[in-house]
């Protein structure tokens, strides 16, 4: 390595630092992303560039004909759209509650509890748990003949048939996506509590300020910041959900709880033909999406604490 | 053992000259010290000579070689950095062998060398600790024995006792100097602190602003300061500054008058100078005497009593702030009006550039060191 | 009891007494625990149980063995039942043999002496007892002991090359001046908005025709250059004194030494934070390795499951034991670094 340096320079050394990561990024990160566009834009299901048809915007078109948007059973891709439906509804409803969630949490264990550290890595846990070993954790309580369905039996409800059901299907997985990841936002928004400075609160005892208006005219505002990144970091993983939603459900029944990453990974590679031109078409699609997403958490951490 | 010239060393950080042609050369075995306040580019120049820094422009010669290209560890330089700047993860033994191990040095010569640096700088006894359990002094003493240990032709030092406390800062000063005693290699130290410039140098090298202001022996420095900020800056507390005019102009002296104040007689050489120019007179705090009787007029605002010597603050007239030494204690208290005369042979006069920060004395040799 | 009411109504630091609002929030955090805990025990219990008990509806919730007795006389032990008899009385009996809907029953203590019973009229007397059948079955398959190899071979060596690919560049972008170093920083965290999800097809591409199709460098690769850990490393790096670099410089060191000797040992509290990271994203990745691996025998422990539990004659006693020992390892790197993951994450906001 000395002999190394000797050839190349002391100046030159950073460089060579660099260039392990700098080829892994360029060959796995920034060539992808210039062919997802290459692939969107021709079609065919060879894998190979070469033996790809140019075919223009054609994709997309089919993507995005629709003859009602409201109706994803009248667009040429109607699973596509459902699974946009699918993933909106997610999202809007998943963020929402774990947001809720996470906030009411954090408050909290933000106080001065006994034996708040248990409690908190007791939220955190399931965090670093995979999502095919949450979905799992939750499907063996949900089956027909699971422990849901026995503590039904005991108060005389019959059992339910929890992932048969479209609509309990679709609650079952906006439910285990947030006990599998509200742990990670109560972790932001505790932090982001604990910044607070302990003599502000002084400060508003001193003007004898009540627990509500403690809550609502100083922790809330003051917090603001932290809790607009979590809305948007929730939001730019919920769009991706993939896992744990694949798992427990399958997407199913029918298509109900079928999101697009689903979407893409079943049109590109579970599917035949293998149609890569309209799976990269969605993909740019989920990424106009992310960066609309990523530009707002850039600009929601940008925002001063004191605005 | 080798000289190190400076030859019209300059640096630039971007656009801006943080050090502007710097001239200098330091002999064999000398403690030569670079002295300046904060941010004036001591320790660029330090980090330049130990191979750290590159050179904008200008050379940096040993022994007539240049040698700014030479990397860092060829240049047989050690150095001892303010924060000791000991590797944390190491102990004591392992930070003293890091270097020669990375030379090659063979293992018993290593061990020796350890031996006999920390019998020479009394670490022995926590050789095998890490740096965090060793407190600010001991640190101190590894951190130079680090250097030490390398057998380096030349120290570097920057301000390696800034973060000690005041009375071990004393304590190490005169140790730093028993080992300059005792190896005899040449020695280079940054500081901004003038009093362990004045204590510890052969030579003492002013920086102001990235420009040499003057270089020499502690005393020639004190004595013959060769402008205003030279003089303002070495000895403490610091040297009084009124504004003068010339009023006439003698063989072996200049009368100034400082406004409102009978004239004083300086015994300096006015050049160029005519009478009705402005001056600057300069007089140490301990070449003002107080006085029964007659004297310039005084009032006293503030008194500093340390026993062994006071320190009277006040005004001569109306907005000339003088500090006034006095051995011992006295009994003056504020708002005091007392008599005070100034030595003649302890003034000093600068010269009045308008727009020059920077003031010329009249005359590079005063009268009373050409008596001695 | 009253003890442990006295320890919860004390607040921390402060005496005084609880205010209500400190009962709800107890009662929230109680509801929260059960609701977190709950599903994970009840796995791990059922981890234990027999495929015959994980039918039983409403299951049991320890998992049990019946009782069995030894009789005098007899070779082996015999299962014990409560017997409930004609005058509505329950004693407990042992059963001899069964025939049909009745079955042989005796006392214990006089095993000469049989009654016919119907077997409406017993319940077999059980106790807690974790079966280990399950896990034993899975590490006599070598099927499973294979998973297990892919997960940790992908999850060790992708893990190190995170750590040491990352830490070079971090290295790099911290401790250096150069020119284009802030673009570098840049395109780094810039890689960050390139979530795999967008680009599945095109790095399907790229891996195939780096012929990693079915490996598991296929996994590995792609994930060892990551924004994040270059972030967390170079906030890190950038603590460290530069002073202390200068004086490696002095003593000879080498760049690359003192990127080894003196740079990595001192980074080591966000090198282990990354480690923690990395070694739990390879461990529960699971998309990417859905594409890439195809082959059962080159399937994580993750592929494994998700292959087993959506076969149609699924089998829950082994899916359940192996879901246990997938997230074994997790748990214990929870257990025992967790201090330093939740920094980790409440100070830069990665995961
Ligand atoms: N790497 C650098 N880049 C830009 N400016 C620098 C750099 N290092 C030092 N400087 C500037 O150079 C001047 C001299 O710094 P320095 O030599 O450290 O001063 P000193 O040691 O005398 O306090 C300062 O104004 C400082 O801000
Ligand atoms: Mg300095």
């Amino acid at each position: 390595m000395a002999a190394l340096q000797k050839r190349v320079g002391r100046r030159a050394m950073p460089w060579l630092f660099l260039l392990p990561n700098f080829i892994l990024f360029a060959v796995f990160a920034f060539l992808p992303l210039a062919l997802d566009l290459v692939y969107a834009l021709t079609g065919g299901d060879q894998l190979s560039l070469s033996s790809r048809p140019f075919i223009g915007g054609e994709n997309f078109s089919s993507l995005l004909s629709c003859g009602n948007y409201l109706d994803p059973t009248t667009c040429e891709r109607d699973l596509f759209w459902r699974s946009l439906f699918n993933t909106l509804l997610f999202v809007v409803v998943q963020v929402t509650a774990m947001v809720l969630i996470a906030l009411t949490t954090a408050l909290i264990l933000n106080r001065n509890l006994r034996a708040r550290g248990f409690f908190r890595s007791l939220v955190f846990f399931p965090v670093m748990l995979s999502p095919v070993v949450v979905a799992l954790i939750w499907k063996w309580m949900l089956l027909r003949q699971g422990v849901f369905n026995a503590w039904l039996e005991n108060v005389g409800i019959a059992p339910i048939d929890w992932l048969s059901s479209p609509n309990w299907a679709f609650f079952w997985a906006v439910l285990v996506s947030i006990w599998a990841h509200v742990g990670f936002y109560v972790l932001i928004l505790l932090a982001g509590l604990q910044a607070i400075p302990r003599d502000i609160y002084e400060a508003a005892d001193m003007d004898a300020t009540g627990r509500w208006r403690k809550l609502t005219r100083i922790t809330l505002p003051l917090l603001w910041p932290n809790l607009l990144v979590v809305i948007v970091l929730a939001l730019i993983r919920g769009v991706q959900t993939f896992d744990e939603v694949y798992v427990l459900t399958g997407g199913g029944p029918g298509s109900a709880t079928k999101l697009i990453v689903q979407f893409i990974y079943e049109t590109g590679f579970a599917t035949q033909p293998r149609l890569y031109g309209l799976a990269a078409a969605a993909s740019v699609c989920l990424a106009v999406l992310l960066i609309g997403l990523t530009l707002a958490q850039l600009r929601a951490n940008r925002r001063p604490v004191n605005e | 053992m080798a000289t190190l010239e400076l030859i019209n060393v300059t640096k630039r950080f971007g656009s801006t000259e943080v050090v502007r042609d710097v001239n200098l050369s330091i002999r064999t075995g000398e403690f030569f010290v670079f002295v300046g306040p904060s941010g004036c580019g001591k320790s660029t120049i330090l980090r330049m000579m130990a191979g750290l820094e590159s050179v904008s422009s200008g050379e940096i010669r040993i022994d007539g070689t240049a040698i700014n290209d030479k990397p860092a560890a060829e240049r047989g330089f050690a150095m001892v950095f303010q924060s000791y700047s000991l590797y944390p993860h190491m102990t004591v033994r392992q930070n003293l062998a890091f270097g020669l191990e990375n030379i090659g040095t063979a293992r018993p010569e290593i061990n020796r060398r350890i031996e006999e640096t920390a019998r020479l700088l009394r670490i022995d006894s926590y050789l095998d600790r890490r740096p965090k359990a060793l407190s600010g002094g001991q640190r101190q003493r590894a951190a130079i024995g680090r250097a030490v240990v390398r057998e380096p032709a030349m120290f570097l030092f920057d301000e390696p006792l800034s973060n000690l406390d005041p009375e071990l800062r004393v304590a190490m000063r005169i140790e730093i100097g028993t080992i300059h005693a005792r190896l005899g290699n040449t020695m280079i130290y940054v500081t901004h602190d003038q009093l362990e410039a004045m204590s510890m140098a052969d030579r003492i090298c002013v920086l102001r602003d990235g420009q040499v202001e003057q270089i020499g022996a502690p005393l020639d420095l004190y004595n013959r300061p060769a402008n205003r900020f030279v003089a303002g800056f070495i000895g403490n507390p610091r040297m009084n500054f009124l504004d003068a005019k010339i009023e006439k102009i003698e063989s072996n002296g200049v009368q100034v008058v400082v406004e409102g104040v009978a004239p004083i007689f300086v015994l300096a050489d006015a050049g160029d100078l005519r009478p009705g120019d402005p001056v600057t007179l300069g007089i140490r705090p301990q070449a003002v005497e107080v006085q029964q009787g007659t004297g310039l007029d005084f009032i006293v605002e503030a008194t500093e009593q340390l026993g062994v010597e006071s320190y009277i603050y006040g005004e001569l007239v109306k907005g000339s702030k003088l500090i006034i030494q006095q051995r011992g204690q006295t009994p003056v208290t504020r708002g005091q009006r007392i008599k005070i005369s100034l030595h003649p042979r302890f003034c000093h006069l600068f010269r009045t550039s308008p727009g020059e920060p920077a003031l010329e004395p009249v005359e590079q040799r005063p009268l009373v060191t050409a008596a001695q | 009891m009253n003890s442990l009411l006295t320890f919860v109504s004390r607040r921390r630091g402060t005496h005084g007494s609880l205010h209500w609002t400190d009962w709800v929030s107890y009662a929230y955090l109680c509801l929260g625990t059960i609701a977190m805990l709950w599903p994970v025990a009840w796995l791990v219990l059922s981890s234990f149980k027999s495929e015959g008990q994980l039918q039983d509806f409403p299951a049991s919730v320890m998992p049990y063995s019946q009782v069995k007795v030894d009789v005098a006389g007899m070779q082996d032990q015999l299962p014990l039942f409560n017997v409930k008899t004609t005058d509505g009385t329950v004693t407990q009996m042992v059963q001899i043999r069964r025939v049909g809907i009745t079955a042989e029953m005796a006392f214990p203590n006089e095993p000469g002496r049989t009654i016919e019973v119907n077997i409406d009229q017993r319940q077999p007397v059980t106790e807690t007892k974790f079966a280990w059948g399950n896990y034993r079955d899975l590490f006599h398959s070598s099927d499973f002991v294979g998973y297990a190899w892919n997960s940790i071979f992908i999850t060790a060596m992708s893990t190190i090359i995170v750590l040491f690919v990352n830490s070079l560049a971090a290295f790099a972008l911290s401790k250096y001046e150069f020119r284009g170093r802030s673009t570098a920083y840049v395109l780094s965290i810039a890689t960050l908005m390139i979530p795999p999800t967008i680009v599945l097809v095109p790095l399907f591409l790229v891996v195939n025709q780096l012929g990693l199709l079915n490996t598991p460098w296929g996994i590995i690769l792609p994930g060892a250059a990551t924004p994040a850990g270059v972030f967390l490393l170079r906030q890190y790096m950038l603590t460290i004194p530069d002073d202390l670099l200068d004086a490696a410089r002095l003593d000879a060191a080498s760049e690359w030494k003192i990127y080894w000797r003196i740079v990595l040992p001192l980074a080591a509290p966000a090198l282990a934070v990354l480690a923690v990271f990395a070694i739990v994203w390879r461990w529960n990745d699971f998309l990417w390795p859905l594409i890439v691996l195809t082959r059962d025998d080159q399937f994580t422990l993750q592929l494994a499951l998700n292959s087993y539990q959506g076969e149609p004659q699924m089998q829950w006693s082994s899916i359940l034991a192996m879901t246990v020992l997938t997230l074994l390892p997790i748990a214990c790197v929870f257990t025992f670094l967790q201090r330093y993951i939740q920094t980790g994450i409440a100070e830069t906001g990665i995961r």
